[in-house]
């Protein structure tokens, strides 16, 4: 999987825009950090799923963006053999964790791989802004934001296919 | 540093809170301080003749390691040095565990890793947790800076209850402002004269009031005259010790301790990324910058001297260590003219206990290490009607203080509620566990439905996660011999130092205060409107069955009781003042110094009883 394949694949899971995930002028290298987990050793990838995963990714990546959630549904959120991995690129993007493969992350049972990626991956991890809020420990709020109500970030159709 | 050939006026067992309130005050009257701490040194908190420190750490070092920890846990900023070892919440086993502990567990590093620091006897673990490094505990703490109620001093002659304190809330009030004033607290006077608290004359917080939330607005509005058993849930900020608007003092001048506004980063509890909440370094380095204080890190005091004839302290023995990891280095002793202890509840009590074999030092009443008491918590969390917004702004700014007092104490432990700001992160895992759940509820192959990804995904998170909200119930104890703490006599840390043995378990007081929180908890979301969530906590805590329900209690990190204050020498181990009954020159302070919990938030109390030690050291030279 290249990274603009990374990246495609990850708009349509999270429902982020591909240059919301990764911008023109990235400063943050986010995508770069939480791709480079899909080729650390330490994750055990079966090399096999993660091939199956992207020809399933580049099958569908060309889907106008009205019916690519119906695709990515059928054919990876449902698919067994690789759905996940999928979760695991959910997990990274929204919490900057990667859960071990092998067990059930909701599971707190020792000794796994479960690692969070990098304090960068953290602090940008996409559940926060989501809520209308910050990761724990970064804020770059002003006293008293906390008393005026949050906008929160609209939602759209995702196109994810848009990376050249 | 070279301490053996100088006296010191005052020896300090202890750089963490207590510690580093008295080596101020101590200093600024010019007296003398060696102040032993048996962690490791926070960069910028050392003396000016020591710059080899062999380990120093600074607030980004421990930021990084918060933004890298699985759990974010109290603990999590800061690593275990098995030297002076800590507890965790992550590892508060249940007795039956700890039981299997062999008789030969003398590899601490080993044993604390898979068993936790305390060696816990039950029947109910002990909850709370504290830290060993400069700073101490002030590095976990919330920031929460309530005063006492004036009857939370005398529960026995109001209630028939617990023992008196051997003060009112009239000889501490003075005492009171100066802590306020160091802590630099933001609160409103005129929220807080509640249950008979009064202020001095045109006495004002250092800094307003914090901004209340969107959470505790709606709370205020929904709760507005709503009564539950004859009390009005009124809701009330929160008195903080973090940095909001700096209020006129009655000097005329701004209140200014040079350190930024609060930002809402919604981490007090465990760091504060940018020291807008107060933390003991602060009057650390001020005691420093005096000149007459010298600390020691990495220095473990292990035995209290004391002179079989005049029965007067005459020095403390420590152990050094070069690494966190590795065992002893050296051994020494200081020496001064007074003693003060203040390593924290546990770890004072076991120091005191491990000296002066058989008997202990300072325990004539043999109350040492006694009365062990926390605050147990019962939380109540679920989803808010409407989006209140949950992980923005300080993790607490208001609370309901109204069921603190009244005459059910006669018969069940009182509380206060403390409303939290980060959703359901302490009881439920937030917002991990509930991502997890829509992403893959099943777990390793199973998924989630069409909406557990994409914009499904997106829209699950707005709607449901920023209406999640909890409330903590601080629940009263009260002081039992049974509940108590002594050094083990299997268990040591790395430095061969016996490990805390912790005898513990919440009576029928308390057990009936938590049966009337489950009560107030369902009467406020009814009130409400509020979806409850229906589960048990992820947190490990303690749990118990009452009236054949089943309770989750967690520890508040409030450790007090094991060496307190009294009447006499037959009730208690220090006067009023903090000496001790047993030996002229020696002082005890500390959470562990509270004869009852109330139900407030121990530690403003505890720097007004220190500053009141202060005073009587400055007064006995
Ligand atoms: C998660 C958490 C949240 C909290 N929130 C609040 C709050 O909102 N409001 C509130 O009022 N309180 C709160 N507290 C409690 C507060 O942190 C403590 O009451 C306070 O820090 C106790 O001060 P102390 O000086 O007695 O102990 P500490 O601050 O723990 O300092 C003791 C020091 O002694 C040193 N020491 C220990 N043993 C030895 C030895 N043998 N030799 C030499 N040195 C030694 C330790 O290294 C440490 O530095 C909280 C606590 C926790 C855990
Ligand atoms: S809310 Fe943030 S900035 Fe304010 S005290 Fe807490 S951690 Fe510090």
């Amino acid at each position: 999987m290249t990274l603009d394949e990374f990246v495609g694949l990850s708009a349509a899971l999270t429902g982020y825009d591909a240059d919301v995930l990764k911008p023109s002028a990235d400063t943050q290298r986010v995508s770069e950090a939480l791709y480079a987990e899909l080729s650390n050793p330490d994750n055990k990838i079966s090399p096999a799923q993660l091939q199956q995963l992207t020809d399933t990714w580049n099958a569908i990546a060309h889907t106008p963006a009205a019916q690519l959630e119906d695709q990515v549904w059928q054919q990876i959120v449902q698919n067994p053999a690789i759905n996940r991995l999928a979760q695991n690129i959910i997990y990274m993007w929204y919490l900057g964790i990667w859960y071990d493969l092998g067990k059930n992350p909701n599971s707190f049972a020792t000794p796994n791989n479960d690692h969070v990626v990098s304090s960068v991956a953290y602090i940008n991890g996409l559940v926060w802004g989501e809520m209308g809020a910050h990761p724990m420990g970064f804020s770059t709020g002003d006293y008293g934001y906390w008393a005026h109500t949050p906008t929160l970030p609209a939602i759209n159709a995702v196109s994810a296919a848009v990376l050249k | 540093m070279n301490t053996s050939n100088k006296e010191y006026d005052v020896v300090i067992v202890g750089g963490g809170w207590a510690g580093s309130l008295l080596a101020y005050k101590l200093a600024a009257a010019n007296k003398t301080v060696l102040v032993l701490e048996s962690g490791v040194a926070i960069d910028g908190v050392t003396s000016s003749d020591d710059n080899d420190q062999p380990e120093t750490y600074q607030r980004g070092d421990f930021m990084e390691t918060f933004y890298l920890a699985m759990a974010k846990t109290p603990e999590s900023p800061y690593v275990q040095n098995y030297n002076a070892p800590r507890p965790s919440v992550l590892d508060i086993r249940t007795t039956a565990e700890d039981d299997k502990i062999p008789d030969n567990c003398n590899q601490p590093v080993k044993s604390i890793d898979t068993k936790g620091y305390f060696i816990q006897k039950g029947p109910m673990p002990f909850g709370s947790t504290y830290e060993r490094r400069g700073g101490g505990t002030s590095w976990h703490w919330l920031g929460t800076s309530l005063r006492l109620l004036p009857k939370d001093f005398k529960m026995a002659s109001e209630y028939k209850v617990g023992v008196d304190w051997p003060m009112k809330y009239e000889d501490l009030s003075p005492y009171y402002d100066e802590a306020e004033y160091e802590i630099g607290v933001s609160a409103d006077v005129e929220e807080q004269a509640i249950h008979g608290i009064t202020f001095s004359k045109g006495y004002v917080y250092p800094m307003a009031k914090i901004p209340p939330t969107l959470l505790d607005v709606a709370m205020t509005t929904g709760l507005k005259n709503f009564h539950w058993q004859n009390i009005e849930m009124k809701v009330t900020g929160t008195p903080a010790g973090r940095n909001g608007t700096p209020n006129k003092m009655k000097d005329g001048t701004y209140y200014d301790n040079g350190r930024r506004q609060c930002q809402g980063n919604t981490n007090c509890t465990p760091i504060c990324p940018i020291q807008a909440k107060y933390d003991a370094t602060i009057s650390m380095k001020k005691a420093l910058m005096t000149g007459n204080v010298d600390i020691m890190y990495q220095a473990v005091a292990y035995d209290i001297k004391i002179d079989k004839l005049t029965q007067q302290v005459t020095g403390i023995m420590y152990k050094t260590y070069e690494t966190i990891n590795g065992g002893v280095k050296d051994t020494g002793v200081v020496t001064g003219k007074k003693y003060v202890i203040a390593a924290n509840a546990i770890e004072a009590a076991k120091l005191l206990l491990m000296s002066n074999a058989p008997f202990g030092v300072a325990n004539g009443s043999g109350q040492v290490g006694k009365n062990l008491m926390d605050h147990p918590v019962y939380l109540a969390w679920g989803l808010m009607p409407k989006s209140t917004f949950p992980f923005r702004g300080p993790l607490s700014t208001s609370g309901i203080e109204t069921t603190r007092d009244g005459d059910f104490r006669k018969t069940r432990a009182a509380f206060r509620i403390e409303i939290g700001n980060e959703g359901w992160n302490w009881p439920g895992g937030a917002p991990y566990t509930q991502l997890i759940n829509i992403v893959s509820p099943g777990g390793a192959v199973a998924h989630g439905d069409r909406n557990s990804f994409g914009s499904g995904l997106r829209k699950q998170i707005q709607k449901d996660f920023t209406r999640q909200f909890r409330i903590g119930f601080l629940m009263e104890q009260l002081p039992d011999a049974n509940n108590y703490i002594v050094p083990s006599k299997k268990c040591m840390d790395n430095l061969g130092i016996p490990r805390p043995e912790i005898h513990y378990d919440l009576n029928k007081y308390t057990r009936e205060g938590f049966k009337a929180a489950a009560d107030a908890a369902k009467a406020i979301f009814s009130q409400l409107k509020v979806e409850n969530a229906n589960t048990p906590p992820v947190a490990t805590g303690g749990q118990f069955k009452y009236d054949n329900v089943t309770y989750y209690s967690q520890g508040a990190g409030h450790v007090m009781g094991t060496h307190r204050m009294g009447f006499n020498k037959y009730d208690s181990v220090t006067n009023a003042d903090m000496k001790s009954w047993d030996h002229d020159n020696l002082y005890i302070v500390g959470c562990g110094s509270f004869p009852t919990t109330a139900t407030a938030n121990p530690t403003l109390t505890m720097s007004a009883l220190c500053f009141k030690a202060a005073d009587a050291i400055i007064k006995s030279f």
